[in-house]
């Protein structure tokens, strides 16, 4: 209780110390007549802006919902057609599109030199297998083949390498 | 209530006699309105826009106000949130304005101060103060308030106006140390 005490005669203290120092005129004013044309500016002012009120309480909330309603339509169909424009891709995947189809959506336009050099690579047609190993189209045999690398120290040669 | 603010009232509940009370409203209250507001934003033309919108509040709000809070009390929150508001939105200019208090430095005060010089040296000091702690400081100090008042001006309890009135004081107290 005394330290409130204190707390509040130390406030009262240094308040009055202030006022007795500073004193509590405003160093401001207002221009001269400023108070005699104020009343009739502001109730014109207050006037026109009754008007604008009763508009307000009727219309503006309405007009304010269906502006509400419209954005959440064109952002809803934005999100349609991001998510249609996302999907594209993986369709895409699924059909037969050749090596260069597929390049050319996901690179864009390519230098006529460029085109040509991945054709050399790959081919047009190249189908999805082409890192497959093929059947046997050559005749030999697997136990042919072992025996001829034996016999050209291939077979050895790798072990030790390995080694 | 006082009498006169009653009559406003009736007057402004009448369409026929709004536009009377709403000029009787305004003579009575412009100045220490104004003056309430200009401690706070500086500028006049400032302080005029934050009148107007002050008194246009008042004239739209009128049929919302209740009857057992003061006029005046009522018209001193519309004032003060219109005048913080105000400053919030202008923080970025915040200093322009206090330019114009800069004048009362100590470098000119050699011979001594005058008393509008003292004034303005109190309000430098002021104006570092967080806007809130400004107005209340303000209506405790130039206004006279009571803390009731100030309390449901700024819908603020009692004892938290206490401390941020102590706490302006002693800031201000650090602030003008020197003079």
């Amino acid at each position: 209780m005394t330290s409130k005490n204190n707390i509040r005669t130390d406030l009262e203290k240094a308040e009055k110390n202030l006022k007795l120092r500073f004193g509590t005129r405003s160093p401001f004013s207002a221009p001269d007549g400023y108070f005699d044309e104020f009343p009739s500016r502001v109730l014109e002012k207050a006037r026109s802006t009754k008007g604008k009120t009763r508009v307000t309480g009727t219309f503006r909330p309405l007009f304010g919902r269906m502006a509400v309603a419209a954005s959440i339509l064109i952002l809803a169909g934005l999100a349609i057609v991001l998510m249609l424009l996302r999907q594209e891709p993986a369709n895409t995947q699924a059909e037969d599109y050749t090596i260069m189809e597929v390049y050319r959506y996901n690179f864009g336009n390519l230098a006529e030199l460029e085109e040509a050099y991945i054709l050399s690579i790959a081919g047009e047609d190249v189908s999805d297998d082409i890192f497959s190993v093929p059947a046997d189209t050559t005749g030999i045999s697997q136990e042919d083949m072992i025996e001829y690398l034996l016999a050209e120290n291939h077979i050895e040669y790798l072990t030790l390498s390995n080694n | 209530m006082h009498k006169d603010d009653k009559e406003i009232l009736d007057l402004l509940s009448s369409d026929e006699s709004r536009n009377e009370g709403f000029l009787l409203l305004v003579n009575k209250y412009q100045k220490k309105l104004y003056h309430h507001i200009r401690r706070l934003v500086i500028s006049h033309d400032d302080t005029d826009d934050v009148l107007q919108n002050t008194f246009i509040k008042a004239w739209t709000g009128i049929a919302g106000f209740r009857e057992d809070s003061q006029l005046f009390t009522w018209l001193y929150r519309i004032a003060t949130n219109e005048a913080l508001s105000f400053l919030k939105r202008s923080k970025k200019d915040r200093f322009t304005p206090l330019e114009t208090l800069h004048k009362a430095s100590p470098a000119g005060m050699m011979a001594g101060p005058s008393g509008e010089e003292i004034s303005m040296l109190l309000m430098r000091a002021v104006n570092k103060l967080p806007p809130k702690q400004q107005a209340v400081f303000n209506m405790k100090y130039f206004d006279d308030l009571r803390y009731k008042e100030i309390s449901e001006i700024m819908k603020t309890s009692v004892g938290a106006l206490k401390a941020s009135y102590h706490h302006a004081i002693k800031k201000i107290e650090n602030e003008l140390g020197m003079y």
